[in-house]
């Protein structure tokens, strides 16, 4: 089982078609769910201008069915390296979730879904899927999916289940997280690891003071006293816990709907 | 009668009392650094000899109070 | 919205995690303006109170100087600050307990010269004067204005305060119609006060201004709330507006205000 894997940490040069050897494969399509979708799409925009990654898991079925957003470590724009002490303990959270490791996904703030050729120079293990989001507007697949298999990049058909999307199963237009409902767009984060209570709830207000109502706000917070009693008092003053779900670091991630 | 003063219950062996006897009655010392409220209208000083309180009326004395206590007598803002 | 620093979420964090108070709430204190009549015995609360709540600015008014004798209750003077300006010591710790608040100093008697001109800058008015003259003007000068004030009062064991939203509200004189002659006034022996009596009622005078100013809950108008710390009984009378008040009534006959010292006004 992959558990540390090496990553791409080296600038990446604009990608150029000429280096990568595309086929379809014609195989079955790789499925993903709409949850896990929207949590990578999220994920990219929320982190956008520098690189999303993360890994994806797979269930009994063979579907993936979760993006599980992980750091990256070099925090840039063009490259990302996924930290090794965050590869173990994400393994060992999908292993807990009765999960298989399915792949890596990563974004592209400002180019195409295709992988560069570090992406492929360093794509080591053949039996994994690479997801990549673009977030340039007007693509028409905004999430791709790649085998990249000894240097050869191999595209594959890619079906979001549920999705009503414009284009058919593979095709999906416009920017990832404004086409799937369940997506919610978020319009502020904040990262409340390691702040306790009450401050975490003081900086949960202050975040929700600052979008509009109706608008999205995704949070952070540690496992223990902060998840058992921030929602509580967000859901008291009247704002709407849309998501709710534990992160492999054991912190939760809440997106909450600012009230009308 | 029987009236509410100060929010409590209160009897009176008699019919009719002005305000000037009922402040006698309850022994205020200073009936000119008291205000009393009849029935929800303020009775000002003036008229507590010709003012009857009778059964069921509510009755509240409101005291003057100062400041810091520390120069009452003051003509100003000290 | 205001960015806060992380010194301010800290520093008002117990504010902000109010759902009556919030983050809109604080930012309100912090565009606030309250004026504080007197630095004594309610001044001394009232303003450190305003001051670590963050409001804006507070204006103190007093002329007087800190006395050893103004030390068992006046809690914003210490022993150190005898002698000076009650405004200025004042001020001193305020600003030591909040630097971030301003505070405006007023070293005067506040007189019907300058009364409304001075309370026309201030969203709301603290009433801590030791004499009954100076809380009529005050009364006069905010129902004027329509700004709306807190009236405070103490002696021995006891305290009152209402609150006077003008035109809306029952205020001093519904109340007091005007100042008691200065002979029925309590003299030296009765006029003694427990020091934390002061603390008591101007704690309630902070929290009203702090209530007005970030819009949370109800006002104490149309109620005066007396309490007897002997017993340590509450009451709150139910007030209302009354129609022959000579400033906020039907026909007023007071339409300025004016010097009412204790000899012009003996009834």
């Amino acid at each position: 089982m992959h558990t540390a894997q090496t990553v791409p940490s080296i600038p990446r040069p604009a990608p150029s078609s000429a280096t990568v050897a595309q086929e379809n494969s014609g195989g079955d399509p790789v499925r993903l769910t709409q949850e896990a979708y929207a949590e990578m799409a999220a994920h990219a925009q929320r982190e956008a201008p520098i690189e999303a990654c993360g890994y994806l898991a797979k269930d009994a079925e063979g579907r993936i069915c979760a993006a599980f957003p992980m750091t990256n470590a070099d925090k840039a724009e063009d490259h990302y390296t996924l930290d090794p002490a965050e590869q173990f303990a994400v393994v060992k959270a999908i292993r807990s979730q009765g999960l298989r490791l399915a792949g890596v996904y990563h974004s592209h703030p400002a180019s195409p879904a295709r992988p560069s050729p570090e992406d492929i120079r360093l794509a080591h293990d053949p039996d994994l899927l690479y997801l990549i989001v673009t977030l340039l507007p007007g693509e028409e697949k905004p999430v791709r999916a790649f085998r990249i298999r000894k240097q050869t990049v191999t595209e594959l058909d890619l079906v979001v289940e549920g999705a009503s999307l414009p284009g058919g199963s593979s095709s999906m237009s416009g920017a990832p997280a404004q086409e799937d409902k369940t997506a919610a767009t978020i319009h502020r984060a904040i990262d409340l690891h390691g702040v306790g209570c009450p401050m975490n709830l003081v900086k949960v207000k202050v975040a929700l003071a600052a979008i509009e109502p109706g608008q999205h706000l995704e949070v952070v917070l540690d496992d223990g006293p902060p998840i058992r009693n921030v929602p509580q008092s967000v859901e008291k003053e009247g704002h709407a816990i849309l998501e709710r779900r534990q992160l492999p670091d054991g912190a939760w991630r809440l997106v909450i709907r600012k009230h009308q | 009668m029987r009236i509410t003063l100060n929010g409590e219950p209160a009897e009176f062996p008699v019919e009719r009392l002005t305000v000037t006897e009922l402040l006698r009655s309850q022994k205020v010392e200073a009936p000119e650094m008291v205000s009393v409220q009849l029935n929800g209208t303020i009775i000002y000083s003036a008229k507590y000899n010709d003012t009857v309180i009778a059964d069921q009326d509510e009755v509240d004395f409101l005291y003057f109070m100062g400041g810091g206590a520390d120069r009452l007598t003051g003509g100003r803002q000290q | 919205m205001r960015e806060f620093t992380e010194e301010q979420l800290e520093r008002y964090s117990r504010h902000i995690l109010l759902a009556e108070v919030g983050v809109e709430g604080q930012e309100r204190l912090m565009d606030g303006r309250v004026l504080v009549v007197g630095a004594g015995g309610l001044g001394s609360p009232v303003a450190l109170y305003l001051a670590a709540a963050g409001v804006g600015v507070v204006g103190i008014v007093d002329n007087d100087t800190v006395d050893r004798s103004n030390l068992q209750r006046q809690i914003a003077h210490t022993t150190a600050d005898i002698g000076q300006p009650k405004v200025e010591s004042a001020a001193r710790a305020m600003r030591a307990i909040n630097p971030e608040v301003q505070v405006t100093t007023h070293h005067c008697f506040l007189d019907a010269s300058n009364v409304r001109q001075l309370v026309r800058q201030y969203d709301f008015v603290i009433d801590g004067a030791d004499n009954f003259p100076t809380k009529f003007l005050v009364n006069d000068a905010c129902l004027l204005e329509g700004v709306p004030f807190s009236h405070g009062g103490i002696l021995r064991f006891t305290g009152q305060t209402m609150t006077v939203l003008p035109g809306k509200s029952a205020c001093y004189r519904c109340v007091f119609r005007e100042p008691p002659p200065p002979d029925a006034v309590p003299s030296c022996s009765q006029a003694g006060v427990l020091g934390a009596v002061a603390g008591m009622l101007g704690t309630i005078q902070a929290a009203e201004a702090l209530k007005f100013l970030t819009g949370a809950g109800e006002l104490l108008t149309n109620r005066l709330l007396s309490f007897d710390a002997l017993a340590m009984r509450f009451r709150s009378t139910p007030l209302q507006r009354q129609d022959n008040c000579p400033v906020c009534g039907k026909e007023p006959s007071i339409t300025e205000v004016t010097d009412c010292g204790p000899i012009l006004c003996a009834a």
